[in-house]
């Protein structure tokens, strides 16, 4: 497993489509930017499909940022499709539907971008016992979604306190390809005299 | 559930910091003129909002100048009331005529 | 009491729960003033979705409990997939042991769906016999006590419903126990009260276990009996050997519900340990949802319409109890009732979301006073359009023939079968209007009218919820795209409304979200208002009602900058004489009552202007009286309790970013003497002279009153005079040279706003110059 970091984004990092394999970019906030900026990236390329377990699809955000590299935004953004999951349950019913969708499909299969994948798994509501059993399935659907077309999974780091968050995540760490570990981008600070 | 969209007002309000480096730069008085536009703009958020347009700032820039044009209308109006008090009355003969 | 002949009797249901081999007990009122305690066999049944294989092992397992439950393959309507499907049904012959054995079972074979698993019991039997809590009804049960027969003779619909002959003993500390030790007891029942000291210990339990024994009430309503009284009057039962009978079924200890903080509505909600009696009931007015807003008349309504036991209806939030409604309409539909929801949303694509995900329209107001405005509002909307569009979670996307479009959303809805949730909310709304009906028709002293005030309270916040609920992740029949479609066709409707407002020559001067406030030259009475009603309601086909004409209305810009309006922020006076306020000072908590008072007695006086035109002649009194409420303030001449400030706590004392806010402060010196707050919790506190500026209250030390900062509670009254005065054409410079009579001619024309040129204005000078 190795740790590459990125300096700006751009799609280069993904994994050709072919290689069967799965990505993960770990960062705070589940670099969350970052994401949405390669979801506007690879609908230049064709469909995309986000699932998006951390409300963290701001479509201003990805229309400006497709907006940057075409005049032909709308039909980009048509091209991005999105469901959200606001529990654990409906993330691993999510994934279950598009890796059923993506074993029927006779077309190649669109980009899939899952951001901040562990959010709805970190809330303490639901056993934790509970909670890997439902991501073990999920991984099953990322190994059949990873064969078919791009896969890239955000994942957010687990709060100190949260051994449980960090078992979540480890799990997770272990079972992906690849880990992106994302630098903090923030903008260039303009040195001021006052 | 959150909704995952920023409300128009959040939109609204960021499109206006990403100016802030050019209203500093701004003379005091254009700056309280930007303000005004800005605070124009705002008037019509909940239009804006049902535009659900991809890009708000569009509408933001239509709604400022919307609300120029509405100025200049009662500018146009005030204007014309003052011409028609300061210009002699017609006599009883040239209305009659 | 027992039954030893067979009986047959009408009365009132109080209370129902599961009892060890007796199936469900329920305690009875006869007509006759009678409290009779029946039981009856009732077996429940929840549901097993799995592949066969998985359900072969699950019955396995099942037929090996020492109880083995009935089991039988069936099919039943799974509302997302909007289809039967096959199900494995579970019937547990004893009513208690169902939860036991489904808690055992979900762990055992966690990839199992269930459903209908953790339903309440009331609802159950709700569902299957028609009998609610309070119910009127006729029971025959033989000589054990064993229900034969039970039918409801009322429905939860009922305006007035017979009433119930209850017996109910309140219990009140003198001081709050989180303050400082109680003295002694107030006690209330019947037309009796007194008070009992809580000193001397023994005597004092004596006499309350003796006023419980013999009144027996049903309700035993108290203040702070969940987190002090109930457990102190437990322990001093214990310490001194006196039995207290709290419950009246025999043989059962009090049951706890532990303390919960959660976010609703954006605010953090906290709410105490609960303790709950069995067939009594307790309920506690301080840890109760809402109690200020409907009172005892109110949870008895909610749990007549909702079917929660009443002791839960008075803790719960409203959601609950739509939550509840749905549960007990899908139990009679027979569709499953889920136990974790989980169906996500369908995909759509990016540029579906800018349509979708909004909420209602909230304009800005013309800001300024403006004279003979309507106000008109749409009754309930959001429950309206549910009802109207038949919106729930089976309805909409669906590509059932004749399914209609929801306006922008590029998705469907299917109107012609009732939904489940139109069909939950159809009566409460129906009810609900109805109630408001007669409330306007009532005559002033009408005993009926407080009861139904307080029904349309308790409805008010099930429907305001039953909408949030369909977005609600947890919600077992929620579902995001009819949430949206709700709010979509909620814009659709208001847009409607400002057309037709427009059409027939009227000026829109505000509209948010259900509501929208007009004024049209010549129009100033209810009937001259009649014809927009009218036509809206033609329009759009939801019930819309004029809230009222204002004598005059102000709408107010933000306070940072008052070039910008907000929208929440108006105060106005009605035709009658009632002054409605949004947003101000005196509507919110965090105002001391001091300057709440203030602020409301100033409108008292403002609302006998009948016009904006008038109410400057009102200036001379307005500002005689303002002096004279400052001169009170600033003798501190007003009870300490009035310069109190309250908080809610956002959050722990430790993560708040900066220590030294008022409420962080006050925190640091509660925690310093002991006392420990939650968030959703209030702390309370004085702004005090010296570091760190404030004083909390609730301390054990005595307040020396001449430590306020008088001059911080000046700065927060010429605030909110401001607030009162600014549509008058002053700035609060302008305003502290009236008031304190520094020479300067004050403009008063009358209100023509200027878009251009009012700026950022100085901030007040606290000093007191003159």
């Amino acid at each position: 497993m190795n740790i590459i970091s990125y300096a700006s984004p751009s799609t280069t990092f993904l994994p050709d489509p072919a290689s069967g394999k799965t990505l993960a970019v770990l960062a705070p906030h589940a670099g969350r930017n970052l994401m949405l900026e390669t979801a506007a990236r690879c609908s230049l390329n064709g469909p995309v499909h986000v699932l998006d377990g951390g409300n963290h699809f701001n479509a201003y955000l990805v229309a400006r940022a497709v907006r940057r590299h075409t005049e032909n935004m709308d039909a980009m953004l048509q091209r991005i499709n999105l469901a959200r999951a606001f529990t654990c349950y409906q993330m691993e019913s999510l994934l279950a539907a598009a890796a059923l969708l993506a074993r029927q499909r006779s077309t190649p299969s669109p980009a899939t971008l899952v951001l901040d994948l562990l959010a709805t798994f970190y809330d303490e509501n639901v056993q934790l016992a509970e909670r890997q059993r439902l991501l073990r399935l999920c991984q099953r659907y990322f190994k059949v979604l990873s064969g078919y077309g791009t896969l890239l999974i955000s994942l957010r780091p687990a709060q100190h306190d949260r051994p449980d968050q960090q078992m979540l995540l480890d799990d997770m760490l272990a079972f992906v390809d690849d880990i992106w570990q994302a630098e903090i981008l923030t903008a260039p600070a303009i040195p001021r005299l006052f | 559930m959150g909704r995952t969209l920023p409300s128009i007002t959040q939109e609204f309000l960021g499109e206006q910091e990403a100016f802030a480096r050019f209203r500093r730069a701004l003379r005091r008085k254009d700056q309280l003129a930007l303000d005004d536009l800005f605070a124009a703009a705002q008037q019509h958020l909940a239009a804006a909002a049902y535009a659900s347009h991809a890009l708000p700032f569009e509408t933001f820039l239509l709604a400022m100048l919307l609300e120029e044009h509405k100025e200049l209308l009662r500018l146009r109006q005030v204007v014309e009331e003052m011409q028609f008090a300061t210009s002699p009355l017609p006599t009883a003969e040239e209305t009659l005529k | 009491m027992s039954v030893t002949a067979g009986i047959r009797c009408m009365g009132w249901v109080l209370d129902i729960f599961e009892t060890p081999r007796q199936g469900v007990a329920l305690w009875f009122l006869t007509e006759d003033g009678k409290r009779l305690r029946f039981t009856q066999p009732f077996p429940v049944t929840f549901y097993a979705a799995a592949n066969p294989s998985r359900l072969q092992t699950l019955r396995r397992e099942l037929l090996r409990q020492p109880l083995p439950p009935r089991l039988y393959e069936t099919r039943r309507r799974d509302l997302f997939i909007n289809a039967e499907i096959p199900v494995l049904a579970i019937e547990v012959a004893e009513t208690s042991r169902q939860p036991l054995l489904f808690q055992y079972i979900s762990r055992a074979f966690p990839d199992i769906t269930f459903y209908d698993a953790d339903i309440q019991l009331s609802l159950r039997y709700q569902a299957s016999t028609g009998i609610f809590p309070l119910a009127y009804c006729s029971i025959a049960a033989d000589g054990n006590g064993v229900i034969q027969s039970i039918q409801a003779l009322d429905t939860p619909w009922e305006l007035d419903p017979p009433p119930p002959p209850l017996r109910i003993l309140s219990l009140e500390p003198d001081v709050p126990p989180a303050h400082s030790q109680p003295r002694e007891l107030l006690i209330r029942h019947d037309k009796h009260t007194g008070r009992i000291p809580l000193q001397p210990e023994r005597p004092f339990i004596i006499n309350i276990a003796a006023i419980l024994q013999s009144y027996d009430p049903d309700i035993l309503l108290t203040n702070w009996g969940d987190t002090w009284l109930i457990d102190h009057l437990l322990q001093l039962s214990e310490k001194w050997k006196v039995p207290l009978s709290l419950n009246r079924e025999p043989g059962h200890g009090v049951a706890r519900r532990g303390e919960r903080v959660y976010f609703s509505y954006g605010q953090v909600i906290h709410r105490g340990e609960q303790i709950h009696l069995f067939g009594r009931l307790h309920i506690d007015r301080c840890n109760a949802m809402l109690w200020g807003d409907y009172g005892l008349d109110g949870v008895l309504e909610l749990g007549r319409v909702t079917g929660l036991p009443l002791q839960m209806c008075a803790r719960v939030s409203p959601g609950s109890g739509i939550s509840a409604m749905q549960m007990t309409t899908a139990l009679r539909m027979n569709v499953l009732v889920p136990w974790h929801k989980q169906k996500a949303e369908d995909p759509r694509s990016a540029m579906d979301l800018f349509y979708g995900d909004q909420g209602g329209l909230v304009y800005q107001p013309t800001v300024g006073l403006h004279s003979h405005v309507g106000e008109i509002d749409f009754i309930s909307l959001y429950p309206s359009v549910m009802v109207h569009f038949n919106i729930s979670p089976e309805t909409v996307g669906t590509r059932a023939p004749g399914a209609e479009e929801v306006p922008e959303l590029g998705m469907t809805i299917d109107r012609s079968t009732p939904g489940l949730v139109p069909l939950t909310l159809q009566p409460l709304l129906r009810k609900r209007i109805t109630f408001k009906e007669q409330l306007l028709e009532l005559p002033a002293w009408d005993p009926r009218k407080r009861r139904y005030q307080m029904c349309v309270s308790a409805h008010k916040w099930l429907l305001v919820t039953c909408f949030g609920y369909l977005g609600y992740k947890n919600a077992r029949f929620g579902r995001i795209e009819a949430h949206q479609a709700v709010t979509a066709y909620g814009r659709e409707m208001l847009l409607a409304a400002k057309e037709t407002a427009e059409d027939l020559g009227f000026e829109v001067l505000h509209m948010y979200v259900d509501g929208l406030w007009v004024k049209k030259p010549g129009m100033r009475t209810v009937q001259d208002f009649q014809p927009i009603l009218d036509e809206v309601s033609h329009r759009t086909g939801m019930p819309i009602s004029l809230d009222g004409v204002f004598r005059w209305v102000a709408f107010l810009p933000s306070r940072r900058d008052t070039r910008i309006p907000v929208p929440n922020r108006y105060f106005g006076v009605f035709q009658d004489g009632t002054i409605k306020v949004r947003g101000i000072e005196a509507r919110r908590g965090d105002t001391p009552a001091c300057i709440a008072g203030t602020q409301m007695e100033l409108l008292k006086l403002m609302s006998a202007a009948a016009s904006a035109e008038e109410l400057p002649t009102l200036l001379p009194q307005m500002r005689t009286f303002l002096l004279r409420r400052l001169a009170l303030i600033r003798q501190r001449a007003l009870p300490i309790e009035e310069y109190l400030v309250t908080m809610k706590l956002s959050r722990k004392l430790s993560d708040y970013k900066t220590p030294n806010t008022p409420t962080a402060a006050a925190l640091t010196q509660l925690e310093a003497s002991g006392k420990s707050l939650r968030p959703g919790q209030k702390v309370r506190f004085l702004f005090t002279l010296g570091e760190p500026g404030v004083c909390a209250w609730d301390l054990p030390d005595e307040f020396d009153p001449r430590c306020l900062n008088l001059e911080r509670y000046q700065v927060l009254f010429l605030r909110a005079a401001f607030t009162l005065l600014q549509p008058l054409q002053f700035s609060e410079r302008s305003m502290a040279d009236w008031l304190f009579g520094r020479e300067r001619p004050i403009e008063m024309l009358l209100p023509t706003f200027h878009r251009i040129g009012q700026h950022q204005l100085p901030a007040f000078c606290p000093t007191e110059s003159s």
